[in-house]
């Protein structure tokens, strides 16, 4: 894949606003706490721990899979790129994608995930789209249906814990 | 010029060169300068608006969540404590990411620059 010079310009300049956007709405969300961290924040016992801890998580997977609708949000409002363009673009923001996933699995945040390999799971799925570029357009369908179907792994874990104690 | 500027200008350092050849030089290097200053503005931009980013949640936004936080009389310590390591962590890895995007694309510019430099050399 190599990409245009201005297609390689218009990737930095989109995965910058990205990362700033999406910054910005984490700090927006520790400013004014939302309903499921402040509960979290509560917790004080032994069991509670791994209640917050799942809530933790939840927030930090849905931001992190966050990153990857917003480029697709944003390519698809570019309609005047090429399908073969957005191919190029989209495995470019990948690669990137890619290393922040795998920085964030180093974070003390996942090393110890409720869910375990979480991210490393995620890493798989964006390297198996780089190296299947053929099948980009699906491969990125379904990462992006990641922000949906992790929400919903979590939330019935939720519901699991609340059931049980 | 910062990082551009640093770059051998043609010319130098070559016992051959007539006055003129490094006269057509000199210009070549003007000429791509002039070429590139949109591309210099941007990056110095780009990593001014970063470093101004980062100052701000380093020194100014990040200490004032934590006194929020630790004055908070109600919120447990431990969760509190877990929830700013957390939003650190997360914060640092995103920073990280965004200077990597932009060394890149500096190290891909400047390539293109030298790229450019030896091309004009070789007309003269």
């Amino acid at each position: 894949m190599v990409l245009l010079e201005q297609d390689y310009r218009f990737c930095v300049r989109m995965s910058l606003q990205i990362l700033q956007e999406m910054r910005a709405k984490l700090r927006e969300t520790t400013e004014i706490l939302p309903n499921d961290i402040r509960i979290a924040l509560h917790t004080t016992g032994e069991y509670e721990k791994s209640r917050q801890q799942l809530y933790f998580e939840k927030y930090y997977v849905q931001w992190l899979n966050k990153h990857w609708s917003m480029m697709c949000e944003i390519l698809e409002q570019h309609t005047e790129y090429s399908i073969e363009q957005r191919k190029d673009m989209t495995i470019f923001f990948a690669s990137y994608f890619k290393n922040f996933f795998e920085q964030s699995c180093k974070t003390q945040s996942f090393s110890h995930a409720i869910i375990p390999n979480v991210l490393d799971i995620k890493g798989k799925s964006i390297e198996k789209m780089i190296e299947c570029s053929d099948k980009w357009e699906e491969n990125s369908k379904e990462l992006r249906a990641d922000e949906i179907v992790w929400k919903e792994k979590y939330d019935e874990l939720l519901k699991k814990y609340s059931k049980e104690n | 010029m910062g990082l551009f500027g640093d770059l051998q200008r043609p010319g130098v350092n070559n016992p051959d060169a007539t006055a003129e050849m490094i006269m057509q030089y000199e210009e070549s290097y003007m000429k791509l300068l002039r070429t590139y200053d949109p591309e210099i503005t941007k990056i110095n931009q780009m990593m001014k608006e970063l470093r101004e980013e980062e100052r701000q949640f380093w020194d100014e936004e990040f200490p004032k969540i934590k006194n929020t936080l630790e004055n908070d009389g109600v919120l447990s310590n431990d969760a509190k404590a877990k929830w700013l390591e957390q939003y650190h962590d997360q914060m640092m890895t995103s920073f990280k990411m965004s200077s990597d995007l932009i060394e890149h694309y500096v190290r891909r510019n400047l390539e293109e620059f030298k790229k450019a430099i030896e091309t004009a050399k070789r007309k003269v």
